[in-house]
């Protein structure tokens, strides 16, 4: 509770900081961020339209890096799994079957990110590649696949763009309202957080992982096979990032570009920090960070800030909560309270 | 076709930053952020080539603007020995997030438009390409006929040793991270005044990255990085080449191999034995 107040606090301070350095006027800038997060019910669905990709990527790299596998290769799993999604939509495009088929592309959506983690672990555990590196490379592939598909095998017949078939309402996630954006993928999005949390909190599995993310020594000497154990936590944490990319995929257009992702796995990572890795912390301040997303768009129309600007309050609070952090220990540590 | 001139013109930006990179992961210290620091320099140069006229100032501004970046870093991993990889990926974001803003604000002064070019210097070389050969020459060298390149080494390897000799590994990496930031700083400065000649907020585009798998691909070798940044840019060179030509093969694949051919190095040579032993881990000493 105290680590979440704390966050609150250097998120706070490193708002007000963000808006000043850039000559904002404070005041008015809180006022514009508050009005585009929650001023109407369209800015709160925006808001909650953004948090959903977050919630998911930032709980995906929650469960990898408590088990001390340091990935980053959530962008590439997202990609990889709206890629298998639509692949198993384009096959289904015409069987009229509706409700299993969206089940059938996000399980297919499920299925592609963790595959595309599993390579890194696999090489990690058969070869001792190191897993920044692999999932670095594999982002890299995943995205020219995901080129090569829409120009290729995924393109709509008939047509030069280089875009996907437009997915018919009903193989697409519910809608909650016409007017806003607000998709059933933010209700799966909270279920699949509740879930990993369950998961690192509660099982042995997850528990495992968390010794040997946090003791690797104390690991050895216990005899957990680490590898398997990492390997599985990645391939889990990669299930969740597909997820992530086939609920954009079928919640938003029904329809993928080569441009179709802003970035969502890399922006988790620091909401999984801010979270302390926790999904029961992430859950919160990826609704808090959607909000920022979609309040920076209001931010712009009016004080020439574009959307970029989140992207300082978010690293500056990482930051700003890691160093608070040390110090903090250091503090403990004279007083022998550590 | 493209001369291979254009193509280490082109490799140029990338390889200054892996040259960088390969002489902080020797000294066991691992950059993450060097995309970050990219764009710094780069955007920076930018700034300065603009407001002055002046490219040497610009080059200049963005090789400091970088050096600056790995202080920063340098603090936060070396002295508060905080996790390298959290650190790294973190600053990509700021850096992101505070060009992109500043970018945007200045762009619509239209300030930025009109940039000073790297003159050649002869032939088709110019002064920062020399620079990088002689940069990657120098540094094979220094790493392994040196006493200095030797404790950098060490300091990769096994840190304790380099305690126990009397010397600091703290102050070794220190130093280690100073060269990666100017010369990733110069490499992003060299970008947007010698390549593209204009400057956009995404305009890095994962060079960073790349650098820092090509250290990996080159295992751990100075002229190793710079075959491996001019490789890299024939790839992207035949890509056109296809494109303009009409040929049935997918671009995109074609573009993704060089990621898929380094994999497959990692996956043949496994670990490896050149790997420094203690790349990305905190020094224990204090």
């Amino acid at each position: 509770m105290r680590s979440v107040i704390v966050s609150i606090a250097i998120l706070a301070l490193f708002v007000v900081l963000s808006l000043a350095a850039f000559g904002i006027p404070v005041g008015n800038g809180l006022k514009l961020l508050y009005q585009g997060a929650v001023g109407d019910s369209v800015a709160v669905s925006q808001s909650l339209v953004r948090a959903t990709p977050l919630l998911l990527t930032a709980t995906a790299i929650a469960i990898a890096w408590k088990a001390g596998a340091f990935s980053i290769g959530a962008e590439g799993q997202l990609i990889v799994g709206a890629m298998f999604a639509a692949f198993v939509g384009k096959w289904l495009l015409n069987a009229n079957l509706g409700f299993i088929a969206l089940i059938a592309m996000l399980g297919a959506g499920v299925l592609g990110g963790a595959v595309w983690a599993w390579i890194a672990a696999f090489l990690n555990t058969k070869r001792g590649v190191d897993i920044v590196i692999s999932t670095i490379l594999l982002n890299f592939v995943g995205v020219h696949l995901l080129n090569y598909a829409v120009e290729g095998p995924l393109r709509r017949p008939n047509q030069t763009a280089p875009l996907t078939d437009q997915l018919p309402a009903d193989m697409m996630l519910p809608k909650f309202s016409r007017q806003s954006d607000l998709h059933a993928g933010l209700i799966l999005a909270v279920i699949v957080a509740l879930a990993a949390a369950f998961y690192m909190l509660k099982t042995r599995g997850g528990y495992y992982g968390r010794v040997v993310g946090a003791n690797p020594s104390l690991a050895r000497q216990v005899h957990l096979d680490q590898h398997k154990i990492r390997a599985r936590s990645l391939a889990l944490s990669g299930a969740v990032a597909g997820l992530a990319g086939a609920i954009q995929y079928l919640g938003i257009n029904g329809q993928m570009s080569n441009s179709f992702s802003q970035g969502y796995g890399f922006l988790g990572i620091p909401v999984a920090l801010i979270g302390n890795l926790n999904p029961l912390a992430i859950l919160p301040f990826s609704v808090v960070f959607g909000g920022l997303f979609a309040a920076t768009g209001n931010l712009s129309r009016f004080g020439n800030v574009g959307s970029y600007f989140v992207y300082v309050i978010q690293a500056g609070t990482v930051l700003g909560l890691l160093i608070y952090r040390h110090f903090e220990k250091g503090r403990l540590a004279v007083r022998g309270d550590a | 076709m493209i001369s291979p001139f254009d193509l280490l013109r082109y490799a140029t930006p990338t390889a200054l930053g892996a040259v960088g990179e390969t002489v902080l992961q020797r000294s066991g210290a691992l950059n993450i952020g060097l995309e970050g620091v990219m764009l710094n320099g780069a955007f920076s140069a930018t700034l300065i080539a603009a407001k002055t006229g002046s490219v040497w100032l610009g080059l200049t501004a963005g090789a400091l603007v970088g050096l600056v970046s790995t202080l920063i870093l340098a603090w936060l991993t070396n002295q508060l020995d905080l996790d390298q990889l959290v650190c790294g990926a973190v600053f990509n974001l700021l850096s992101l997030g505070l060009c992109g803003t500043a970018f945007e604000r200045q762009s619509a002064t239209g300030k930025l438009l009109n940039l000073p070019s790297v003159p050649p210097l002869f032939g088709k070389f110019d002064v920062i390409t020399l620079l990088l050969i002689a940069t990657a020459t120098s540094v094979g060298y220094w790493l392994y006929r040196t006493d200095s390149g030797l404790k950098l080494r060490a300091s990769g390897e096994y840190p304790a040793a380099l305690t126990a000799a009397g010397f600091s590994p703290r102050t070794v990496r220190n130093r280690a991270w100073w060269f990666a930031g100017l010369l990733g700083g110069l490499g992003g400065a060299y970008l947007s005044l010698g390549v593209t000649q204009s400057f956009a907020t995404e305009m890095v585009g994962g060079r960073g990255f790349i650098a820092i798998t090509l250290v990996t691909f080159a295992r751990w070798r100075p002229l190793g990085v710079v075959f491996g940044a001019i490789l890299l840019a024939a790839f992207e060179a035949i890509q056109f080449q296809l494109q303009l030509q009409g040929t049935q093969v997918s671009k995109s694949l074609l573009l993704s191999l060089p990621y898929v051919a380094t994999l497959i190095i990692l996956i043949i040579v496994g670990k490896g034995t050149q790997a420094p032993k203690a790349l990305g881990q905190p020094l224990e000493d204090h």
